[in-house]
C-alpha cells in the first residue's frame, strides 16, 4: 500500500477509511510520527493491517503503533480488540512467541563506580544465563512440575526461592492469568518447555546491561526508582518453545475449525474462531498457560541475573530489584468505554505493550498513583527507554503503546551488509560489550536494520499514550 | 483440509521433532500421499545445536499449486 492512502488526522495519526476496502468493517489507524511513515509503507504491513479491520467483531479500528512492520497475518506493532464474547480470537494477533515480553531490574550501584567490571559482568551473565537455539536450562521439569508451572506462573520461581513475593506485584498481571489450563497445552508443547526456563533463546533476545542516561520525567522516575547514572537490567524473552508450539497447534486447529464458523480470511495466518467457541476456549485457556510460563521463564533469568551479580561484585552486593515486567505477544480480556458505556472486549497485542495509566489497581502502590512503567526495548547498541502509561491510551489506542524501534531491514539484508566482528569491535570501543552465540546473531540484530527508536518513542509521547520517564543506554549485551 | 495445509503441517510435525529429538532430518521418504494424509519415513542425525532458531512454519504466502512445467511449487516462509 501506498503513503498516499493514508490520511492525516494528526501530526502522530493517519487513517485508511473504511471506504479503502469494501470488507473493513472498521477504519485502519496508524500512530507515527511523519518520519517514520517511508519505512511503515515500504513494506505490507499496512495490508495487513486492513486485513484486521476485516476480522469479524472487530472494535473501533485496527491499530498499528510506530513502530511497526510486516509480520505474518497481523502486522507487528498491531493492536485489535473484538467484541466479547462473540467476536474473534486468532493466534496470529498475538503472534507464535506467546508473552514475548521485557522486564528491567534497577540497581542502586552507579556505572562510574564499577565501569571496569562490565566486561566481567557480561562474561558471568553469558555463562549463568542459557542462550542460543535449543538451549536447555539449568532446571529439568517433570510432568507434574511443568503443569504448576502453567497454572501458577511466575509464582512458581518465587516458591522455589527464585525472588520474592514482592517481586509479583512487579509483574503486569503479578506473572499470571488465571484462565490457563494446562490440559489445553499439547504435550508436545510441554515436552518442549521441560528444559527450558531459564534460557533467552535466540533471535532479537537478549540480556542487557544499561546505564540510566537522561531523566525526562521526574515524579515518575522517582517512584520507579530510577536514578540517572545507575545501572539497570533489561532481560526481552518468553515463552520459548512451548509457546511457539501452543501457537502452531492452535493455528492449524483453527484453519481446519473456521469453515464451521463461514468465515474465509484474506490470510490463514488471520485464522481465527469465535472467542466463545469451544475452540475459541480452548485457545484462549492455551494462550494463558504459555503466557504464565514465559513469565516464569523471566522470574528464573532475573535469579539468574542475580548470581551472576553475586559471583561479579560479591555476596553483599544487593542484587538489582525488579522494576516492572511487560508482555507484548498477548490478547487480554478488558473493560473499555464505547458510546458512555462499559464493555468488555478480548484485546490482542502483537509488538505492542499495555500502557494503563495511574489509578490502575493492579500497580505497586509505589507507582499506582503515577501509572504503569512501559518499557522500550531499542536495538543492540543504542538506548531504550522506560515510559509511563496514562489514561489517555485507555481513549486512544486499548492501552496500549508501543514494544521496541521496530524492525526496518530483513535479517537477511542486515547479514549481507553488516560486518559482525567489526561491529562487535566499534561497539566495544563505544564502552558496549556483546557476548552473542555467533556473529550471525550480531549482524541480524544490527542497530542499521532497525527504526530510530527515538521517533518511534517521540510518537507515543507526542500522541499521549506513553510518556517519556528515562533513557537508558547500553554496556554490556548478552544474546544467543 | 487441502494441500496447503497438508504441507505445512508436515513441515510443522518435522519442526517439532526436531526440537523435541535434537535431531535434524535430511531424507524423507513419502510412501503414500493424498489430499489429507502423509506418510513418511525421515531419517537424519542427532545435533548437539540448531544454527538456525526456527519459531514456527507458517502459512503466510504458502499456495500449493502445479507450475507450468507440471511440478508442484508453493513459497514456504518460517518465523525465526
Amino acid at each position: 500500500m501506498k503513503k498516499q492512502h493514508l490520511q492525516k488526522i494528526e501530526d502522530y495519526l493517519w487513517e485508511i477509511p473504511r471506504s479503502y476496502n469494501a470488507n473493513m468493517h472498521v477504519p485502519a489507524r496508524v500512530y507515527a510520527l511523519e518520519g517514520l511513515i517511508d519505512a511503515i509503507s515500504s513494506d505490507r504491513s499496512l495490508d495487513q493491517l486492513v486485513n484486521v479491520a476485516t476480522l469479524p467483531g472487530i472494535m473501533k479500528a485496527s491499530m498499528v503503533m510506530p513502530d511497526a512492520h510486516e509480520g505474518y497475518g497481523f502486522p507487528i506493532g498491531g493492536v485489535a480488540a473484538t467484541q466479547y464474547p462473540d467476536g474473534v480470537i486468532s493466534p496470529g494477533g498475538i503472534g507464535y512467541d506467546i508473552n514475548c515480553g521485557v522486564r528491567l531490574m534497577v540497581s542502586k550501584m552507579r556505572y562510574e563506580d564499577v565501569a571496569d567490571r562490565m566486561e566481567d559482568l557480561s562474561k558471568e551473565l553469558y555463562k549463568q544465563i542459557p542462550s542460543g537455539v535449543g538451549k536447555g536450562g539449568m532446571i529439568q521439569l517433570n510432568r507434574k512440575a511443568m503443569e504448576d508451572v502453567l497454572i501458577k506462573g511466575a509464582e512458581w520461581a518465587v516458591d522455589k526461592g527464585m525472588g520474592s513475593l514482592e517481586d509479583l506485584e512487579h509483574i503486569e498481571n503479578h506473572g499470571c492469568l488465571k484462565e490457563a489450563d494446562p490440559a489445553t497445552v499439547s504435550d508436545k508443547a510441554k515436552q518442549r518447555g521441560l528444559d527450558q526456563l531459564g534460557t533467552i533463546g535466540a533471535g532479537n533476545h537478549f540480556v542487557e546491561i544499561d546505564v540510566v542516561d537522561q531523566i525526562f520525567h521526574e515524579e515518575a522516575a522517582g517512584a520507579f526508582g530510577l536514578q540517572k547514572g545507575n545501572l539497570a537490567v533489561l532481560i526481552h524473552t518468553g515463552s520459548r518453545g512451548l509457546g511457539h508450539q501452543v501457537a502452531t497447534d492452535y493455528i492449524r486447529l483453527m484453519v481446519n475449525a473456521m469453515p464451521k464458523y463461514e468465515y474465509k480470511p484474506p490470510d490463514r495466518e488471520l485464522a481465527c474462531v469465535p472467542f466463545s467457541s469451544e475452540e475459541g476456549q480452548q485457545y484462549f485457556k492455551a494462550m494463558c498457560a504459555a503466557a504464565n510460563f514465559a513469565w516464569c521463564n523471566r522470574q528464573v533469568i532475573s535469579w539468574e541475573v542475580c548470581k551472576a551479580w553475586e559471583n561479579v561484585f560479591g555476596s553483599y552486593s544487593d542484587c538489582p530489584k525488579l522494576l516492572y515486567d511487560v508482555a507484548h505477544n498477548i490478547a487480554k480480556i478488558e473493560e473499555y468505554t464505547f458510546n458512555g458505556k462499559m464493555e468488555k472486549v478480548i484485546v490482542h497485542r502483537k509488538g505492542a505493550t499495555r500502557a494503563f495509566g495511574a489509578d490502575f489497581e493492579e500497580l505497586p502502590r509505589a507507582f499506582r498513583h503515577i501509572g504503569q512503567p512501559v518499557l522500550i526495548p531499542g536495538s543492540m547498541g543504542t538506548e531504550s527507554y522506560v515510559l509511563v502509561g496514562t489514561n489517555k491510551s485507555l481513549e486512544l489506542t486499548f492501552g496500549s503503546s508501543c514494544h521496541g524501534a521496530g524492525r526496518r531491514m530483513s535479517r537477511r539484508a542486515a547479514k549481507r551488509q553488516v560486518n559482525a566482528p567489526g561491529l562487535q569491535e566499534q561497539l566495544k570501543k563505544q564502552g558496549i560489550f556483546v557476548t552473542a552465540g555467533s556473529f550471525k546473531g550480531i549482524a541480524e540484530e544490527a542497530p542499521v536494520a532497525y527504526k530510530d527508536v527515538n521517533l518511534v518513542v517521540e510518537t507515543v509521547h507526542r500522541a499521549g499514550i506513553a510518556l517519556k520517564v528515562a533513557k537508558l543506554k547500553p554496556k554490556a549485551v548478552i544474546k544467543g | 483440509m487441502d494441500r496447503t495445509t497438508l504441507l505445512i503441517d508436515f513441515l510443522s510435525e518435522l519442526l517439532t521433532l526436531a526440537y523435541t529429538e535434537k535431531a535434524i532430518f535430511c531424507y524423507v521418504h513419502i510412501e503414500k500421499m493424498s489430499e489429507t494424509q502423509i506418510n513418511a519415513i525421515v531419517s537424519g542425525a542427532l545435533v548437539d545445536g540448531f544454527e538456525e532458531d526456527v519459531k514456527a512454519v507458517t502459512y503466510h504466502e504458502a499456495n500449493v499449486q502445479k507450475n507450468e512445467t507440471g511440478n508442484w511449487e508453493t513459497i514456504v516462509i518460517v518465523d525465526i
